[in-house]
């Protein structure tokens, strides 16, 4: 990596291979934690891409982990590679969210964030009523998987790639006209920027990212019905880990999902359904006072404590 | 099966969705109301809903009170709960990005809806009662329906005398129509919006106490209630009293109509399908504006 990219070469090779060695040398608790783990980093990472830059705030992305789950799901019981089912899903519900996305897109503020809400629904009472295809409430069970390092290391480079790619992202002309479309949609527009794509685009990689966490989840778990499939404990989730590190930011999505994923895992493990009450808490807290995300926040502080001229640089400023 | 039963039962099915409609339309009052004042989307529309359908159930059972007393109680216990939320919650975002308030939305919604979980479990609670069922022609109309749909009605329509002809009325159309300039006539917005709020939470509390003396409901109702709130709500035009009650009829015919002859999963995906048609095909009552 060059001098001018967000990343130091030497702190980034050496997290990524801790990462690597975690399944070899850890203990299977430490391995499945950091597994949820690298899943909520992946979808916090998809759920910034479309929500965080463009801000259209979804409340239905969950709806394509469901897509990528079920495609893995039904192409893994016919005796597919669950990691090529998985892929194949992230296929579909990237083309799926093309289709999708110049319906939904069209949609403006809080109305596409309830469409959406409407959609993850839709697609739910969907999978539950083709029977014959999904198995209906009753789920499809595969058989159980043997060993976690294939799948922690699908979900690690999936992980990376969302990290790696959202920095690319940033600084790329596609970033800042997304940015653009946040900022003043209109505005955008009559620069002449073709908003519709741009939304259109970066709604079906957020989809993609999304499903293949669904597919390689649902090879995990081993199960799939609509319940598991469109989880709406998992799109909270979603949502508060990038709002938590700081919406449309670099590392923002790192940062909230390692935190609270953490919190996420113990919480859930001694209060299942109270834990969804202490998110909804930490979201409520996180928009009042750091509305802008903790990253933003913290590298603000220390740019204070810098130069001045760097203060005025202005608020939103390169986070990395 | 011959013409006139057919016709007679499909007509049947309209009369119910109509009666139904009634409810939504008090609802969708409220929704209107916080939007119309606030600027603000209220995502937990249907979660206030929820809570006013348990707090009456809960009272009811508790107390032994009529359902419609309890009613009553669930929309003072609601807008005291309204009112907190405008205050303490809402207000410091107003004026923020769409981005902001709509989080919040999210999160207070997540709070209720899990919370009650929490408190009441998953199990679904009605306060469904025989009545007398009156044959008209060939219709036959059982009393709670009628009474319900007529509360709901009588309820929507003395908002509607509350916000035309009071003083109060006039004070939340001003806020509504300009923010700054009736401050400056000397309204205390601050006050307005949590009065608008706390009414458009009892509201909803008094739509969810009458939908369980139709229907079970669960704590999980909100999600699929914000929905159809929304739906009736861009169907009628944002802002518009009346518009909002021929939306909520219409929804109550096309969900009834969906569940007799089809099913009650698949009337939801027709209020879904509704709310986007209507949303892409008269796209100038969109409300959003800037998505941030």
């Amino acid at each position: 990596m060059k001098a001018s990219s967000p990343f130091r070469f030497w702190p980034g090779a050496v997290a990524v291979a801790i990462l690597v060695a975690v399944p070899f040398v850890a203990s299977g608790y430490i391995t499945a934690l950091t597994l949820s783990l690298l899943m909520y980093v992946a979808l916090a990472y998809g759920w910034n891409l479309i929500s965080g830059y463009t801000g259209y705030v979804s409340f239905g992305q969950v709806a394509f982990f469901g897509v990528g789950g079920y495609t893995c799901a039904i192409l893994a019981k016919a005796g597919m590679n669950w990691l090529v089912g998985s892929l194949i899903g992230g296929v579909i519900a990237g083309l799926l969210a093309v289709v999708l996305g110049l319906v939904m897109l069209r949609l403006k503020g809080a109305y596409f964030a309830i469409g959406m809400l409407g959609l993850a629904q839709l697609f739910a009472a969907v999978a539950g009523a083709l029977k014959r295809v999904t198995n209906g409430s009753t789920g499809i069970f595969l058989p159980p998987s043997l060993s976690l390092v294939p799948v922690y290391l699908a979900l690690l480079s999936l992980a990376l790639t969302a990290v790696v790619g959202t920095a690319i992202l940033h600084r790329s002309t596609f970033g800042l006209r997304l940015m653009a479309i946040r900022e003043d949609e209109e505005a955008a527009e009559s620069l002449g920027i073709h908003t519709t794509v741009y939304k259109i685009i970066a709604f079906s990689i957020s989809a993609v990212v999304i499903a293949l966490a669904g597919g390689v989840m649902t090879w995990y778990i081993s199960f799939i019905d609509p319940q598991s499939a469109f989880p709406a404990a998992l799109n909270l989730t979603m949502v508060i880990m990038a709002v938590f590190g700081g919406p449309g930011t670099v590392w923002g999505p790192l940062v909230g999902a390692s935190t609270l994923g953490i919190i996420a895992e113990l919480l859930w493990a001694n209060y299942p359904g109270l834990y969804l009450v202490i998110y909804g808490v930490i979201l409520l807290l996180i928009v009042l006072y750091i509305p802008q995300g903790v990253v933003p926040s913290l590298s603000k502080l220390l740019r204070r404590r810098g130069a001045a001229e760097t203060v005025r640089k202005g608020r939103r400023g390169a986070v990395a | 099966m011959n013409s006139p039963g057919w016709s007679a039962a499909l007509l049947q099915v309209i009369v119910n969705g109509l009666l139904v409609g009634g409810v939504y339309a008090l609802s969708a009052a409220g929704l209107n109301l916080v939007f119309g004042v606030l600027k603000v989307a209220n995502i937990a529309h249907g979660d206030f809903m929820m809570l006013g359908a348990m707090t009456a159930y809960a009272v009811s059972l508790k107390l032994g009170l009529s359902p419609y007393i309890a009613m009553l109680v669930a929309a003072a216990v609601l807008a005291g709960v309204g009112a907190l939320t405008q205050r303490f919650l809402v207000e410091r975002v107003i004026g923020s990005p769409m981005f902001v308030s709509l989080l919040l939305l999210y999160a207070v919604s997540m709070v209720l809806r899990n919370g009650a979980l929490q408190v009441w479990g998953p199990t679904y609670v009605s306060l469904a009662h025989d009545s007398t069922v009156w044959t008209v022609g060939p219709l036959s109309l059982s009393e709670v329906r009628v009474v319900v749909f007529a509360l709901g009605l009588g309820l929507t329509l003395a908002l509607l005398w509350l916000l035309q002809k009071t003083a109060f009325g006039q004070s939340l159309r001003a806020t509504a129509q300009h923010m700054d300039l009736a401050e400056a006539c000397g309204i205390n917005v601050r006050r307005v919006r949590m009065q608008a709020f706390a009414l458009g939470t009892a509201l909803a509390a008094m739509s969810g106490a009458l939908l369980i003396m139709l229907f079970s409901v669960n704590p999980s109702m909100g999600e699929v209630f914000v929905l159809k709130g929304f739906a009736i709500v861009v169907i009628g035009g944002l802002g518009s009293f009346f518009g909002a009650f021929t939306g909520a009829m219409i929804i109550g015919v096309a969900e009834t109509l969906t569940s007799f002859y089809a099913t009650t999963q698949l009337a939801d995906v027709t209020v879904f399908l509704i709310f986007l048609i209507v949303l892409i095909f008269r796209p100038s009552g969109v409300l959003g504006g800037r998505a941030t």
